[in-house]
This record gives C-alpha cells, structure tokens and sequence, in this order.
C-alpha cells in the first residue's frame, strides 16, 4: 500500500528531519511511502486570515497533488483538519471532477497518530522499549475537530518504559494560533506561560505532541524561562524507540 | 474631562491593542481573572446531573435553529397574545427609538426614580447616560452591576459584569460610597449592597428589565436571575419595561423548560437558577403584586441585518457566557478591551456584525481558534467558523497595500509555484539559522523583535 506523507511547511522550515523519521516508521511497517515534490501549503494561514479566493486555489492544487495516493498522513492536526474540515466549503464551486477527486481522497487521510493508531495498531509498539516519562499536550485542532486524544496515547503506553503524566489541563490552547501569535503576540505569550507553567508542574523533563506550531510555541517559552524541558513530537518518540539500537528487544 | 467621556473613549473595539495592552499588565486583573476559572470545572459536574448533555445541546441549538428561521411568525404570534394581557408592545428599529420610548414612557408617568435589572440591551443603547441627561435617577440593582455602576466602569462579562474586580477592590469601592469600614469579607459587602439598593426599590416608579425569552404561545417575557433583585424590579413598580431584542422568541413553554436546562448549567453551573420569573401582561384582579403597565420593548438594531447574513447562527446565543469563560484570550486580557458591551467569542462575532468592519474589524482575529468555545456552547454556535467568516468580511474590505495582505498574497504566490516555495522556505531556513544564538535559539529576526518576540524566543530550525 501506498502512503502519501504531507510533511507541511512548519516541518519544511523548521524540522525536516521529521519527515524523514516518519517516512522510516511508515516503511517499517510495510508500506511504500511517496513523497509528492510538487506539495506545499494546506492553505490553512490564508484560511484563517480571512483569504478565502487564495484558499480555494491552495486547495486545489493539494488535491492534485496527492489524488490517486492509497493513503495520505499528515504529521500536524491542524493541516489534516484543514483538508478534511474546512475544504469542502472552499471547494463548493469547483467543478465535479475536482469534487469527485476530493471525495476518494477524504476516506484516506489521517492525522499521523490516528493512521497509526487505526491502520497499523497500537499493539505493535509492545515490541520497542523506551525510558520516558512524559506528558501529553493535546493540540486543538486534532483534539476538536479530529477527535484526537486516546489515539497517541494508546500508542505511547504500549512502549515499554514509556510513562505518561497528565498536567492539570492538558486540552488547554497553547495560545499559538499561527498568525495570531504574531498580530497578538503579547496574548498569545501570555497564554503559552499558563501551559508552561502546568507542564513544569508535573515536573516531567519531556512534552509530548502532535503538531509543530504548538511545539514551536512551548519550546520558546519553555527557553525563554529557562526550563530544561525536551519538548517532542509524537513521531520523535517512536522513532527513538523504534530506531536506537538499544530499544529493540 | 469627565469620566463619562473618559470611560467611552477607553471602551471603544478600535482601540483592541492598546487596552489589552494595559491589562495584560496589571497583577490585580490577573488574580481575578485567574479566580474566574473555577467555572471550567464546575460546569464539568453541572452536565454531568444530566443523563446525555449533548443531546441536550443537540435539542436546544436546533429549537433555536427552528425558531430563527421561522421569527416572523413566533413575533406576530407573540405581539397578538401579548396585546391580550394587556401588554404594550413596541418595536424599536434603532437605539435612539429604544430611548426615546422608555422617556415618553417615563414622562407620561412622572418617573423620578428608575431601577434596573438583567438589561445588556440598554447597555448597548447607552440608556443610563440617556436618562441621567433627563434628569432621572437610574439604579442598578444587580449586585455586579451596581458595582460597576458606581465605579463608573462598562461591564466586563455577559453576566457576571464585575468578575475583573476583587473582593478588596469591591471593599474599597463600597467604603467609598456607603460611608463604612472596609472589608474584606463578602458576606458583609453584600449585605451592605442589599441595604443600600433595598431603599430603591420601593422609591422606584419605573423597573426596567432585559428578557432571556419571549414565549411567543402565551405572549410572556422570561427572565432568568439569582439575585431576587428581577422579580422585585419587575413587580415593585408601577411601571415595568422590559427590553429585548427579537431573536429571543421562542414558541412555548415546552421549549423554554429545555432550553432553561442549558442556560442555567452552562451559564452559573447550577442545575436551575434561584428565580425564573415569567411575566404575562400586567397586574390582573387577583394578583398580590405587579405592575400597572407593562411595556415590551423589542428591538431589532441591527439583528435582522445578521439574520440575512452568513454569521446569522450568532443570533442562537443565550448569553449564557460559556464561551468566554472557556476563552484563553478572555482569560488573559479580561472583557474590557472587547471595547463594547460583549466581550469573549461572541462578542467578537456580535460586535463586529453590529458595528462593522472599521470599528470592531480586529476583535474575530483575536482567537487562537482553539474551538474551547465551540464546544461548550449549548446551542452549538460554530463560533470559530463565524470568526474566520467575519475575518473574511474585513480582509476584503482592506487595502491590497496592507502589510498583511502583502504577505499573504506572496505566501500564496509561492505556494502555487512549488519551486519557488522550495526556494523561499530553505532561504528561511538559512536565514533563522543565521539569527540563532550559542544556545540554539532565536530572539529576533534581522533586528526586528515583533510580537512573537514578546517574552519568547523562537527555537532554531533544525
């Protein structure tokens, strides 16, 4: 089977390697994974800034992109509740073949965890070990409009030595928000000190996510009042106890 | 300058930036709006009372969909029943009509003394000030109300208007006007409040209320409260004059019953609030109490505009204030830098489709889109969508020389131009990577520290 990975532009600029780590894992489990060159942005900061004639445009050109793929895995709740929760109103005008091509394409695309989650299975991570304690931040857009929240979880506590501890509100925004953390910036700082400050209660040194915007967001603040506090995402766990020699039983 | 003038100058949606500037620095504001969070929590143990509490909100949003859509029958109906208990309706197109008719109403029965309870409408019509102008004494006898009444200040939540106080702020205020000892004890300061409103009550000739509902099969007003302070409003005095807009109306009991199991848990996490008061027309033979005149006031001001419109789904609200109490940018600057009567999501939707774009254009952009709000709402308001529609609405509206549109535009450009967007984001990269210190982080771009930079740094690409 093939899957399409939709790496997304905050991975692109800021951690490339994660798609690299994704790719691995996908692999590992038997599927052939391609990686469309022609793709770039969901569209989601022209969305959410109100540029709805651009967005259908970026939407279209996704859709191309990624049509006639068996599967398509997006490393970030945000991007994948974009395509699957905001485009059909972006493409009610387009003509039905691009319509027709969104429709098979909708079936198959997952958020990173649930495709693991639901495709591969948790039980298969009980073969790696790894010594983490961690916590958990739930991202907005995949805990609200993807529902999810067991699915990483299920995951993580099927590694070996890998321990989760929930902060006090773990469902809680970041405050990132994309452009809303530069146009408001001085609330959207505001709002990540309150998540610091319940991660560094639990006095776990890793936090554990789904998407890059909100790792962006924890891990500059976390710096900025100089915590020593890793800050992961979902898919750097399990390659490391996937990958690291000394994690396969 | 006077502190009337003072107070609208500061409480004015175009000046979003600047007043959430100031509170997000002020320490006093932060503790209470911290104190303010308990609500998360107890609304979590109010629903559960309830055996399935979204097929509660599924029954609710749906009455309100019903209702909407089908408003001017439910008023026609409304208007005719009311008119038989002997009600006098009026429909107010604007807020000057809204003023006007309470004076006219106030003068043809000599009111001297006017005291209020449960009314945002007339906060919106700016009514207070209105009447002061004429001479007549205004009181409000809601205990947060009162509270910012005298310390000259809007409201800053739907219905707790005072939450952004504290307890020694309150102390303070009240040793002010009340001529007593300052305490910090909030049984002693209400009981203070209580003294000094209870005097009102019976010197008032005019009681104005706001409504929750109109029950469009008997012609009633609804209103929902915990403080007992409604219902002497709305039975003390000769005159009562209730106040609401026309997307209240509902078609029956049956409905109010479900749509009251909502409100009062999502609002108050209470089970039921302590009064529901329903008012059907005026005092009749047998009645102990009630007025001799009742007056509806039914505003339109704007609604009928957003019902053609796509945010025509802010119109379900119930104020019951969920949303912002569920709001992170509300929880972190207060409700006065909304700059208008409703503050936290909702007042960023109903502001700006009431205002417009120049003067309440920024408020849908100050979310982070979390959807907190989206999903406690009882009547399942898609607040976020609406948010991202009125975005769209302003982004129109603006000039393509914006520094925002500028970069939204080549963000687009690029993105259609796979290469060039290859280019452009390895081209950041290089360049962040150049910005990042020793400790592998960055705290700003080519000398410019912009609001990311606020208390934050940026981590460096790897």
């Amino acid at each position: 089977m093939k899957v399409g990975l939709f790496y997304t532009c905050l991975v692109n600029i800021f951690d490339p390697d994660l798609a690299y780590k994704a790719k691995k894992i996908l692999e590992f489990f038997d599927y052939e994974v391609v990686i469309p060159e022609s793709q770039t942005c969901c569209a989601q900061p022209n969305f959410n800034s109100g540029d709805f004639d651009n967005s259908q445009e970026l939407s279209k050109s996704f859709i191309n992109d990624f049509y006639g793929i068996d599967y398509i895995v997006v490393p970030s709740g945000s991007c994948a509740g974009m395509i699957l929760k905001n485009y059909p109103e972006l493409i009610t005008n387009f003509p039905d073949e691009i319509k027709e091509k969104y429709k098979s394409l909708k079936k198959n695309i997952f958020e990173f965890s649930d495709f693991i989650y639901k495709k591969i299975g948790s039980e298969q991570f009980s073969q790696f070990s790894l010594e983490k304690e961690l916590t958990y931040h739930d991202s907005c857009s995949g805990l609200r409009q993807l529902k999810i929240k067991n699915q990483p979880r299920e995951i993580l506590k099927k590694i070996k030595g890998v321990k989760i501890n929930e902060m006090s509100e773990p469902e809680e925004c970041c405050g990132f928000g994309g452009s809303f953390s530069l146009k408001f910036g001085g609330i959207s700082s505001e709002i990540v000190e309150k998540k610091c400050s319940d991660i560094i209660k639990t006095n776990v040194k890793n936090v554990c996510l789904g998407d890059l915007g909100c790792a962006l967001n924890i891990k500059g603040k976390l710096e900025w009042m100089k915590e020593d506090i890793e800050v992961s995402h979902l898919i750097d766990i399990l390659h490391e106890s996937m990958f690291k020699k000394e994690n396969v039983i | 300058m006077s502190q009337c003038l003072k107070k609208k100058m500061l409480f004015n949606p175009s000046n979003f930036k600047k007043n959430y500037n100031k509170n997000i620095n002020n320490p006093e504001l932060k503790k209470s709006l911290f104190r303010s969070r308990k609500i998360v929590d107890s609304r979590k143990i109010a629903i559960k009372s309830v055996s399935d509490f979204e097929l509660l909100r599924n029954y609710s949003s749906e009455i309100k969909n019903i209702s909407i859509s089908n408003l001017h029958q439910l008023l026609i109906n409304w208007e005719k029943n009311a008119k038989k208990n002997g009600t006098i309706v009026h429909w107010a197109e604007n807020y000057e009509d809204v003023n006007k008719i309470i004076y006219k109403i106030a003068k043809k029965n000599k009111v001297k003394n006017v005291i209020k309870s449960k009314s945002m409408l007339t906060e919106e019509s700016g009514l207070n000030d209105y009447l002061i102008k004429k001479e007549i004494k205004v009181t409000e006898t809601d205990l947060g109300e009162y509270i910012i009444q005298n310390s000259n200040e809007p409201p800053s939540h739907i219905i707790a208007p005072a939450i952004h106080k504290s307890k020694e702020q309150v102390s303070e205020l009240f040793s002010r006007i009340h001529n007593q000892k300052t305490t910090n004890n909030i049984e002693e300061l209400t009981q203070q409040a209580r003294e000094n409103i209870r005097p009102h009550f019976f010197n008032a000739d005019m009681g104005i209320t706001g409504a929750n509902f109109l029950i469009s099969d008997s012609g009633s007003t609804v209103i929902v409260t915990n403080e007992g302070n409604g219902r002497m409003t709305n039975t003390l005095p000769k005159v009562h004059v209730a106040v609401t807009s026309i997307e209240k109306c509902i078609s029956n009991f049956e409905e109010l019953s479900l749509m009251l199991r909502v409100l009062t848990r999502s609002a108050t996490s209470q089970n039921i609030s302590n009064y529901i008061s329903i008012t059907t027309g005026t005092k009749k033979q047998k009645d102990l109490d009630g007025p001799k005149e009742f007056h509806v006031i039914l505003m339109d001001v704007g609604r009928t505009k957003i019902l053609e419109s796509d945010t025509w789904e802010i119109l379900k609200c119930i104020r019951c204030g969920a949303c912002m109490n569920h709001c992170p940018v509300y929880h972190t600057i207060g409700g006065h830098p909304y700059g208008w009567v409703y503050p936290g999501p909702m007042g960023s939707i109903l502001n700006s489709s009431l205002l417009g774009n120049k003067i309440a254009g920024d408020l849908p952009y100050a979310s982070t889109l979390c959807n907190q709000c989206g999903v406690v709402c009882p009547v399942k308001i898609p607040l976020p969508e609406l948010m991202v529609k009125l975005r769209n609405r302003k982004y129109k509206s603006i000039n393509i020389f914006k520094f925002e549109k500028i970069i939204l535009t080549f963000w687009a450009f690029i993105s259609k131009n796979p290469r060039i967007f290859n280019f452009f984001i390895s081209t950041i990269r290089k360049i962040l990577k150049l910005q990042a210190n020793k400790k592998n982080y960055i705290s700003s771009i080519l000398g410019l520290k912009f609001g990311w930079f606020i208390k934050r740094f940026l981590p460096k690409p790897k």
